[in-house]
């Protein structure tokens, strides 16, 4: 029983894992606080499900959806971000904006679906079980777990082992020196938010696959547990994302299983709050927080 | 005539339990604290009140009262943990402490009706009563403002560095704006409830956090008058847009990217700033032609 | 009024020590100058003083009052100003509203007052904004008074986060590099200023880099050189100083 809760936890866990990590990634490099990612999740399982609606197999859907939901990203940072870059009080303004793009999105998303929650059609995945031990996988949990796996690695290398992850430093660091240094912001700008976006937008559509509901709303409730993670693993650090998104969604499994959800989520966001006061840098997190006007 | 008042009277009344809100989570941002936590004290407020008057009986100015002074006690409770973080990390503390109320809401449903919410709470408070609400707190709003608690306020928003060693207790000052902004948005919540016979937890969740918000930047956060603006303009859109009711989302979001582009402090206080630098550089000009005679040069 | 005595003041910051024992006296009624090559500590100097840093070995002293913990707010209370090396006024305010804000430390009514509008209260906000007039009049900028702070040419800019510090009703006033970019003209114009406030009896902290102007209105001057003190004494003796020469020479001016 337990291994099963551990399981889906782990499931769930890597989604949680793969929508922050997109968000954090945006915080930890330019500072802001990106609520439109919310949208973008939300995106990207429109388009897969209107692209499997068009016929198209699922594989190709899953594509258009990570594709789809990055330039969806770039589009948030080219109308809510980029237009107030340059001005003061870059924090509380691009939150704002965020918030704005997110209701557009949302809105757009609404007219899409008629207000209505939008399914899958029948068949579209297959549904199958296996069994290892005591515990049962379903076949879209093991594909959730592979894409997850794939992309993770996948994100690491790009960030690691190529030129990317200096320039995206140089970029965070200081602007107008990157560029002198030959950095080009605007193409750091464009892969930071496309990338972010494209993780949310595969998070999306295997959500959107997972519970076969797909509605314009849908984005809010991990946007709200993408901040959970993202401060707890550390605002900035993937791996501190990867690992606070696994722990959480464990956690919430096992929690959710003998606790009625809405203590579950006052022991959430408890512990958000917690970590908050404690070590707002979170488990991985190395970045100093600023604490106002005091003696240091 | 009266076919028009009573459509729009209950615009009007929620226009002015906006204004409200709007002052509550202004008291906050003034004083350069990035908290967006009203929601979750109105939600208190809210609860609060309508259990002490429908199941307890209570006289509703005392349970008001005693919502108030929750919410005063509760921001004074708040701001302690919160003097150590600033910026986007208040902005989250305070959205996890929202979470929390809403959550804890959800939880206690024998208390609280649950998810269901809570009904049949009496009508207590009609146009009227809000209008005097409002009226009353504008007074205090004004009074602040123009005392040392709001040029505080103002010097700590700008540049908290400075207003310290002008001698502004940061940790006093944020205190105060937090016991003020919890005890408008407890006192308004409990108003909501006395008004709109039910409550239910998600009322006080993300998409009032959002509005609270969106009036002060469309109004601005400065002032006294900015709040009323703000409120109004949200208030107003629906109608105003009517061909575009059903996008009215899109429209207010598009409006809040807009706004922080090209009026990032809000149309009343973008316009203060702006008539201001206008006659500065009128007096300027006035000044170097009156030089310019008198010299002869 | 009482003496700002720095008794063996040093700060470090992780591996780097950034001042090191330094002691100084600021008395009332003179210009003190504390000068050095950038990068000298000066800043770190100020900021511990003004309780933005906390020191790693030493003391600070208001007269009897040790203020080596106090937090900035309550060294403002104790009687201490400063303005700062890059000027920071407030931008979305105006000038009188700037200078009125300095008032701040004279404020006589309670929070009580304030938030309910007892006559207290509303009687003293006109009255702090009569007595900012008076001190635009003092300095000569009562046609700026609604311009909003931002705006102002550079010098201007410096007067206004003078009046300021001046508003708080300081014993002991510290200028971080109050005449750079001034053309000498401005300076001695503010030169004067300093005078002035120095007869009415405050003790000034004059950081400069130009040196000329602090000989002429220090009376005792400090040199601090990579966080050390190097010399101190009267300008003509510390500037004849071989190691004060060696370290502006140094290239590092």
């Amino acid at each position: 029983m337990i291994a099963q809760q551990l399981v889906n936890g782990l499931v769930t866990g890597s989604v949680y894992a793969l929508f922050a990590l997109g968000f954090t990634l945006i915080f930890g490099t330019f500072k802001i606080l990106n609520l439109a990612h919310a949208g973008v999740f939300m995106s990207g399982a429109f388009i897969g499900y209107f692209a499997v609606l068009y016929g198209l197999p699922l594989w190709l859907a899953l594509v258009l959806a990570m594709v789809g939901a990055g330039l969806v990203s770039y589009l948030v940072e080219l109308t809510a971000f980029a237009t107030i870059r340059g001005s003061g009080q870059i924090e509380f303004g691009a939150l704002i904006s965020s918030i704005g793009a997110n209701l557009c999105l949302m809105s757009v998303a609404q007219q899409l679906s008629n207000t209505k929650v939008l399914r899958f059609p029948f068949g579209t995945f297959p549904v199958r079980f296996y069994e290892i031990g005591p515990v049962r996988f379903s076949f879209l949990q093991i594909i959730i777990l592979l894409v997850v796996m794939v992309l993770l690695a996948a994100m690491m290398l790009y960030l690691y082992k190529t030129t990317f992850g200096r320039q995206i430093r140089a970029v965070s660091g200081n602007e107008r020196v990157a560029s002198l240094l030959g950095v080009n912001p605007a193409l750091v700008y464009f892969q930071t938010f496309f990338i972010s976006g494209a993780l949310a937008g595969v998070a999306g559509i295997l959500i959107g696959l997972s519970f076969n509901s797909i509605h314009f709303y849908m984005g809010e409730p991990y946007l709200l547990k993408a901040f959970v993670v993202v401060v707890l693993g550390g605002l900035g650090s993937v791996h501190g994302a990867v690992v606070a998104g696994m722990l959480l969604g464990i956690f919430q499994n096992l929690a959710v299983a003998y606790l009625p959800s809405a203590l579950t989520d006052t022991i959430i966001y408890s512990l958000l709050f917690v970590v908050l006061l404690v070590k707002p840098s979170g488990l991985f997190g190395s970045e100093g927080v600023q604490v106002g006007v005091a003696r240091r | 005539m009266m076919n028009l008042v009573y459509t729009y009277q209950p615009l009007f009344d929620y226009f002015l339990l906006a204004i409200g809100y709007a002052y509550s989570q202004q008291m906050v941002l003034r004083a350069g604290v990035f908290s967006i936590g009203s929601a979750g004290f109105a939600c208190i407020g809210a609860y609060g009140v309508a259990i002490l008057v429908r199941d307890h009986g209570m006289y509703p100015l005392l349970a008001l009262a005693i919502a108030a002074a929750i919410g005063c006690v509760g921001g004074f409770l708040l701001s302690i943990p919160l003097a150590r973080l600033r910026g986007v990390f208040q902005a989250i503390a305070t959205l996890a402490f929202v979470q929390i109320i809403v959550s804890l809401a959800l939880y206690f449903d024998e208390l609280t009706g649950g998810p269901q919410g809570f009904n049949n709470i009496p009508k207590q408070v009609q146009t009227w009563h809000l209008v005097l609400a409002v009226v009353v707190t504008v007074y205090f709003m004004y009074v602040i403002s123009r005392s040392s608690i709001g040029r505080a306020f103002d010097a700590l928003r700008q540049d908290e560095t400075v207003g310290a060693t002008l001698g502004i207790s940061i940790r006093k000052y944020h205190m105060i704006a937090f016991v003020l902004s919890g005890a408008l948005a407890g006192f308004f919540g409990g108003m909501q409830s006395l008004y709109s016979y039910s409550i239910e937890p998600e009322m006080f969740g993300f998409a009032f956090l959002v509005a609270a918000l969106t009036y002060i930047i469309l109004g601005g956060r400065g002032t006294v008058t900015g709040p009323i603006i703000g409120a109004a303009i949200m208030s107003l859109l629906p109608e105003l847009a009517r061909p575009l009711a059903e996008n009215r989302q899109f429209f207010q979001g598009v409006l809040m990217m807009v706004m922080v582009a090209f009026m990032p402090h809000g149309v009343f206080d973008g316009l203060v700033l702006y008539l201001r630098k206008r006659r500065a550089a009128a007096r300027d000009k006035n000044f170097k032609e009156a030089n310019h005679a008198g010299a002869g040069s | 009024m009482p003496a700002l005595v720095l008794d063996k003041v040093s700060k470090r910051f992780g591996g780097l020590l950034a001042v090191s024992d330094v002691n100084m006296e600021v008395p009332p009624g003179r210009i003190t100058g504390l000068i050095g090559p950038n990068g000298a500590g000066k800043t770190t100097v100020v900021n511990m003083i003004t309780g933005l840093l906390k020191l790693t070995t030493g003391s600070i002293k208001l007269g009897d009052r040790d203020i080596t913990t106090a937090e900035a707010h309550e060294v403002a209370h104790a009687g201490v100003s400063r303005t700062f090396q890059n000027i920071r006024l407030l931008p979305e305010a105006t000038v009188l509203e700037n200078v009125v804000i300095g008032f701040h430390v004279h404020v006589k009514s309670s929070l009580l007052a304030q938030l309910i509008g007892l006559p207290s209260s509303l009687r003293e906000t006109p009255q702090l904004f009569e007595r900012g007039w008076e001190l635009l009049k003092r300095f000569g900028m009562q046609r700026f008074a609604d311009h909003p702070a931002g705006g102002l040419a550079y010098g201007h800019q410096r007067r206004v986060e003078m009046m300021r510090a001046v508003a708080t009703g300081p014993q002991i006033l510290l200028l971080d590099e109050p005449v750079a970019g001034m053309n000498d003209v401005e300076a001695s114009e503010l030169g004067d200023v300093f005078n002035e406030l120095a007869a009415s009896g405050i003790g000034l902290l004059l950081i400069e880099h130009n040196i000329r102007f602090v000989n002429q209105l220090c009376q005792q001057v400090y040199v601090l050189d990579s966080g050390a003190m190097i010399a101190s004494g009267a300008p003509k003796d510390v500037m004849h100083n071989p190691a004060v020469v060696a370290a502006y020479l140094g290239g590092k001016k």
